[in-house]
């Protein structure tokens, strides 16, 4: 598939998509300090789908915040595709559960968001924005207003803005919370089938086991504040869509919800 | 197209139930300070010509104000809403002003500024600049963070982000505080012109009641009311183009 491609074409120093080394993150406001992360270290591979579990509160968000470039660690280092990462990168994907998408613009102005503000030509944009549109299927709507979308339109126009961009790196944070059980599990196939096609390096951050199970090939669980790796889960099973009809499908969960409830 | 016709139809009834209102209290009080409005029609009528000059200068000093006023209190409402440090200074310097009733320097603008048009428009942009800058503040807090990361997270900078976000955020606060700010500034702008000069709208009115010449005082009012509904019309016309994304208020 295209991910051997992607390797053979790169240098090899690059195998690794991300790298956390020894990170930690504390947050100073006034009146206390923090720490979020303390002194974590992860390495995603090229086209590895990540799976973060854990208690609320426990650094999610802001492990994505760091690996987006938008805030910077307390101490380690943060490395995107080799390069310590300064400041947002522009083939990296942050999705955050409210989706990011401005009321404003309509529904293909939004999926050309990244590229505008990249001074992309604004004819070149809106041509790669509608193609996008179309890949996660909703390009029927593209002069309507995000307001006029269902949930899970509005999902797959953040997923279409995220494509626009030629994302290698997709970060997700409880992208599919607000959904209606049905839609959820459908939006789960759409990012499943955005994954396979487009083989970028994923970090789903959620609640859900079942999501984790089905879309990550490693689990990650982090322990609450401050936010720590306790123990990776490896689920080398995952990658289409009858997995999550499987035997081993339903084992992993299982045991998932085990050590989740370990915690409590 | 439907909703335009309501819209009209909306503005007639309204227009006879004022016309109405105002006929029956006519006859009622029965006192010449109050003409009936067939009276105050005609004369409106008879001396537009003589009138228009002064709606001329009037709407001159109200749309140029409007303007100064609500682009230099969208800026500033915005700048000091999204950063914390320049709102540690500048919102307590807001709230000690805000509540200064502005006119009352009217004096102070005469002596310093003349009788022209610099008074009328130095103290309605000052009024309408006060009312923009606290909303649009307001507007610039309220702005998800989630939002702003999200987009930052695409590369934008802080140029980017005021521009795709912060501004068109607020659009929608900034006509409401318009449309408010279109009835303030008609009042501000006949008190004005009511004391300095001899010219304008208000000057018009004060100028026929010190005559006693009450069906032309009335003329003069109509004149203000209509500057008024048009400025309103205006605002919800460029509203419409520039938010056509927001649910419409009404």
């Amino acid at each position: 598939m295209s991910i051997t491609t992607k390797q053979t074409s790169r240098p090899t120093k690059c195998r690794a998509a991300i790298e956390l080394h020894d990170v930690s993150l504390c947050y100073k406001t006034a009146q206390k300090e923090t720490l979020a992360i303390d002194g974590l270290s992860l390495m995603v591979e090229q086209g590895e789908p990540i799976a973060i579990i854990g208690a609320s509160g426990c650094g999610k968000t802001s492990l994505l915040n760091l690996i987006a470039g938008l805030r910077k660690p307390t101490t380690g280092t943060v490395s995107v595709k080799g390069e310590s990462v300064v400041g947002p990168r522009k083939q990296t994907s942050l999705i955050l559960q409210d989706y990011g998408l401005l009321p404003w613009k309509t529904v293909l102005d939004n999926a050309a968001l990244g590229l505008s503000i990249q001074k992309i030509p604004r004819k070149t944009a809106r041509k790669k924005a509608m193609e996008a549109l179309r890949v996660v299927g909703i390009e029927d709507f593209a002069t309507s207003y995000p307001r006029e979308l269902s949930g899970g339109m509005r999902q797959r126009l953040a997923m279409a803005r995220a494509m626009a961009l030629e994302t290698d790196i997709m970060l997700m944070d409880e992208p599919l919370s607000a959904l209606d059980a049905l839609t959820r599990e459908e939006l789960q196939n759409v990012l499943l089938d955005l994954w396979q096609s487009e083989s970028y390096a994923q970090i789903l951050v959620t609640h859900s086991i079942e999501e984790a199970v089905l879309l990550g090939r490693r689990i990650v669980l982090m322990t609450p504040r401050p936010g720590k790796i306790r123990t990776i889960i490896d689920n080398p099973e995952m990658g289409t869509r009858e997995y999550r009809q499987s035997a081993i499908f339903h084992e992993r969960c299982t045991h998932l919800r085990e050590l989740l409830l370990g915690d409590k | 197209m439907k909703a335009r016709l309501q819209r009209v139809i909306g503005y007639l009834t309204a227009t006879v139930a004022v016309l109405l209102g105002w006929a029956a209290i006519s006859l009622i009080i029965d006192n010449p300070a109050l003409p009936l409005p067939t009276t105050a029609v005609q004369q409106f009528i008879a001396l537009f010509p003589e009138m228009l000059p002064h709606i001329g200068i009037s709407f001159y000093r109200i749309v140029i104000s409007m303007v100064l006023g609500t682009i230099a209190g969208t800026i500033l409402g915005l700048i000091i809403g999204r950063s914390t440090k320049l709102d540690a200074v500048g919102a307590p310097l807001l709230y000690v002003l805000y509540p200064v009733p502005k006119i009352v320097f009217v004096p102070v603008l005469m002596v310093l500024l003349g009788l022209g048009n610099a008074p009328a428009i130095v103290l309605i942009s000052t009024v309408i600049f006060f009312q923009t800058v606290v909303t649009a503040r307001a507007a610039a807090k309220s702005i998800s963070p989630d939002l702003v990361a999200s987009v930052r997270s695409l590369g934008a900078s802080k140029l980017d982000v005021a521009r795709h976000v912060v501004f068109p955020s607020a659009l929608p606060s900034i006509f409401t505080a318009l449309r408010i700010s279109a009835g303030t500034a008609v009042a501000v702008l006949f008190v004005v012109e009511s004391i300095a000069g001899n010219t304008g709208v208000g000057f018009y009115i004060v100028n026929a009641w010190g005559r006693i010449d009450y069906a032309t005082m009335f003329a003069g009012i109509i004149a203000m009311a209509l500057m008024g509904v048009f400025l309103y019309e205006v605002i919800n016309f460029v509203e419409n183009r520039l938010v056509p994304w927001a649910p419409k208020p009404e």
